[in-house]
């Protein structure tokens, strides 16, 4: 893919926005206000689903009414000082081509996810930003609600709504028009429907459809994901058949699935298809490397490393898996089913362990590795010593049924 | 304490200074701190079972008598979520001011090292904070994963492996207190098994005496086997015979069911491998290996994913013949 068709049709003008009429008017006159100094609601706050045009309107309003546009994603403190210091400067200050008003447009994309990532003082901060503000504020957020409704007070609220199908085909044959590529009037149909106003969504699945071609038929459409897991299967059936990196790379960035759910459901099916034993080490190193990069990023919030763990996961593991491969069916993650099943147990053993390692001045985890399993023993075989053990620690019936069993 | 206790490493665990077996240099230096009541910060480093927790607690009795309770606050690295949650507990707890005599209050953090090196920095810095009112004793198993900074701002005492003649010490007293009969193969055995960790031996005794009165060795044996479960070995086999996803399974169920740490599944397999039938130079090679997937768990990398990662390793190897 050497241009995604989302950037290259993006319409760089709010007018040439579809479906968003009465939104782009709103944004239209909040942003004329600004022209008179600081309107009493200084902030904007475009919510809406994925794909509207919510991203696309904040960037042309910048280029119109010529703002610097300064994007940043809000959902950990340290940006959120940061912000703070962009925003309160002065107005005239600091940028280089000052335009009408030489102001910066600040859009703080993700605004529902500082709750949760960063701590409760998120959105004071950014309550604090918006009084202190010399310039104008973008909040984009796919759930209004999520927003505490005295800083929703302060915004002025605009809501993009999910683009109907007619409006998704119109897009799709302007774009099949200026490439070139004759469609079935039916497959741009299912393609505008399966992606449930998403216009991003709908351009992007045009483009992985016509890949190389310059027809699209509704039969190019019979692998068409049906819902999330179909599309995990089918990556992972050409993560076993693809043999350059850069493909492998191509087909993760096409999955849609967050790094560590991805790994996981790699981690879970690529190794029991591998039948050598040194190809398997191979495939696991670059599992475990990836991993490693995720928790760094984790860590660090540094998730500019995901790129690496990305091409570990797919790159090297499609690089790694040999010629040899057995065939079993896909299935998710046993681990998570796993600790769904045992999850019972596992809270008794715990709160055992837990009542444990208090008595006994040490860690749970030393109580379930070194005297759970003897205390197991002396309740399967000393009635009265375990009785004595169940009333001093405040064991449940449950609890010494687990200890029990254990022996 | 009204209710008899019941277990025994509870039990018989020593109450005073004087009364701890073994790591008499440690003993005598700490109750020189106790008797002029100025104590720094404190670094216990050594293997489990030998004696960090009860020296903690016989310290803290010690200087405060029956207020101890209130003048001490237990954490436990590996069971707090994170160094923020130590931070607010040791805030919380340092804002009230100690009960008796002595100026200050104490902390003990069991297992230290199970902290990251940037959340050992975040520890330092909350020593710091609290300095005036608080000491810090910190458990761990190797000084080296402690950093130098927090190293440097505590007197360091390596407690080592208890010797066969005072696990054998204790084992006696116990006998005599819980009426048993301990043969002196017994005795033999629970020094050979608990390896100088005497929370292991006394473990491995109340388990035996559970079944019987009468403690001899084949049911010290039998009762190890219990304790220390061999289905780390049977993974192992399973991996080392090709039989990968058997012995991921086995895997996620000691991980998950049996909810042991991945930093202790990793120290049995280390434990383990020059027990199996390897070429030695095999042997040597694998240790390497684990170290670095041992490395890679102290970093925050997830344990299921290495340790599985690990097993495809033993796959490679040829068993020998």
């Amino acid at each position: 893919m050497s241009e995604l068709w989302v950037e290259k049709y993006q319409p760089r003008k709010l007018r040439e926005i579809v479906g968003q009429s009465k939104a782009i008017q709103d944004i239209t006159s909040w942003a004329e206000g600004w022209k008179k100094g600081k309107p009493t609601k200084p902030a904007i706050l475009l919510y809406g689903a994925a794909g509207t045009g919510k991203s696309v309107a904040a960037a042309a309003l910048a280029h119109e009414f010529g703002w610097d546009l300064i994007e940043m994603n809000a959902s950990d403190k340290r940006t959120l000082s940061e912000i703070k210091r962009v925003a309160g400067a002065a107005a005239s200050a600091g940028t280089l081509f000052a335009g009408a008003g030489g102001r910066r447009l600040i859009v703080l994309d993700e605004a529902d996810t500082i709750h949760g990532t960063a701590d409760r003082g998120g959105y004071r901060a950014l309550k604090e930003l918006l009084e202190e503000t010399r310039n104008p504020l973008v909040l984009i957020a796919n759930d209004q609600y999520a927003i505490p409704w005295d800083l929703r007070m302060v915004c002025v609220l605009v809501n993009f709504r999910r683009l109907t199908v007619d409006i998704a085909i119109k897009e799709l044959q302007r774009i099949c028009r200026a490439e070139g590529i004759t469609a079935e009037p039916l497959a741009l149909k299912v393609i505008a429907e399966t992606a449930k106003g998403d216009l991003r969504s709908a351009i992007n699945d045009l483009q992985t459809f016509t890949l190389g071609k310059k027809r699209l038929t509704v039969k190019d459409l019979v692998l068409y994901r049906r819902d999330r897991e179909v599309n995990v299967f089918d990556f992972l059936k050409q993560l076993l058949s693809v043999s350059s990196a850069k493909d492998a790379r191509t087909l993760l960035w096409a999955l849609d699935l967050p790094p560590n759910d991805a790994l996981a459901w790699i981690d879970e099916n690529i190794p029991r298809m591998v039948t050598d034993p040194t190809d398997l080490a191979n495939v696991y190193d670059a599992i475990s490397r990836a991993d490693i990069f995720l928790g760094r990023a984790r860590r660090g919030q540094a998730y500019g490393l995901w790129g690496y763990a990305s091409d570990l996961m797919s790159a090297g593991v499609a690089t790694s898996r040999g010629e040899h491969l057995k065939w079993s069916k896909f299935r998710p993650p046993s681990h998570i089913r796993r600790f769904a099943r045992t999850r019972a147990n596992r809270a008794v053993r715990d709160a055992v362990a837990r009542k444990v390692a208090k008595r006994c001045h040490t860690s749970a985890r030393v109580a379930r590795k070194d005297i759970l399993p003897c205390l197991g023993v002396v309740f399967k075989h000393d009635k009265k010593t375990a009785a004595a053990i169940t009333s001093q620690l405040e064991f449940t019936d449950a609890e010494s049924s687990f200890l029990k069993a254990m022996g | 304490m009204v209710e008899a206790e019941e277990i025994w490493v509870e039990k018989y665990r020593p109450q005073k200074l004087s009364e701890i077996v073994g790591q008499q240099e440690i003993v005598s230096r700490l109750q020189a701190f106790v008797t002029k009541k100025t104590l720094p910060h404190l670094l216990f480093a050594g293997p489990a079972g030998t004696g960090k927790t009860t020296a903690a607690l016989c310290i803290v009795r010690e200087l405060f008598d029956e207020g101890w309770r209130q003048n001490l606050l237990e954490l436990n690295a590996s069971d707090e979520r994170g160094i923020d949650t130590i931070r607010t507990k040791v805030k919380d707890y340092a804002r009230t001011k100690p009960i008796r005599d002595v100026p200050y209050k104490i902390i003990l953090l069991d297992e230290s090292d199970a902290l990251t090196s940037d959340a050992q920095h975040a520890l330092r810095r909350t020593m710091e904070m609290f300095a005036h009112s608080t000491r810090f004793i910190l458990d761990c198993n190797f000084s080296s994963r402690i950093i130098e900074p927090i190293q440097s701002r505590c007197a360091i005492f390596r407690f080592r492996r208890l010797s066969a003649k005072e696990i054998e010490h204790m084992l006696k007293r116990i006998a005599h207190g819980e009426k048993l009969t301990l043969t002196p193969d017994a005795i033999k055995a629970i020094i050979y098994v608990s390896d100088g960790d005497m929370r292991r031996a006394i473990n491995v005794l109340q388990t035996a005496a559970a079944l019987e009165k009468k403690v001899d060795e084949k049911s010290i044996y039998d009762v190890n086997a219990i304790a220390k479960p061999e289905e780390v070995r049977r993974m192992l086999e399973l991996a080392v015979a090709g039989k990968f996803d058997d012995a991921r399974n086995k895997l996620h169920e000691l991980l998950i069911d049996k909810g042991l740490a991945g930093e202790d599944v990793l120290e049995q397999v280390h434990r383990e491998i020059f027990n199996l039938k390897l070429p030695e130079r095999t042997k040597v090679e694998l240790v390497d290996k684990l170290g670095e997937f041992s490395f890679r768990l102290v970093q925050g990398a997830n344990e299921r994913i290495q340790l599985e990662a690990m097993l495809a390793h033993f796959g490679l190897i040829k068993p020998k013949s």
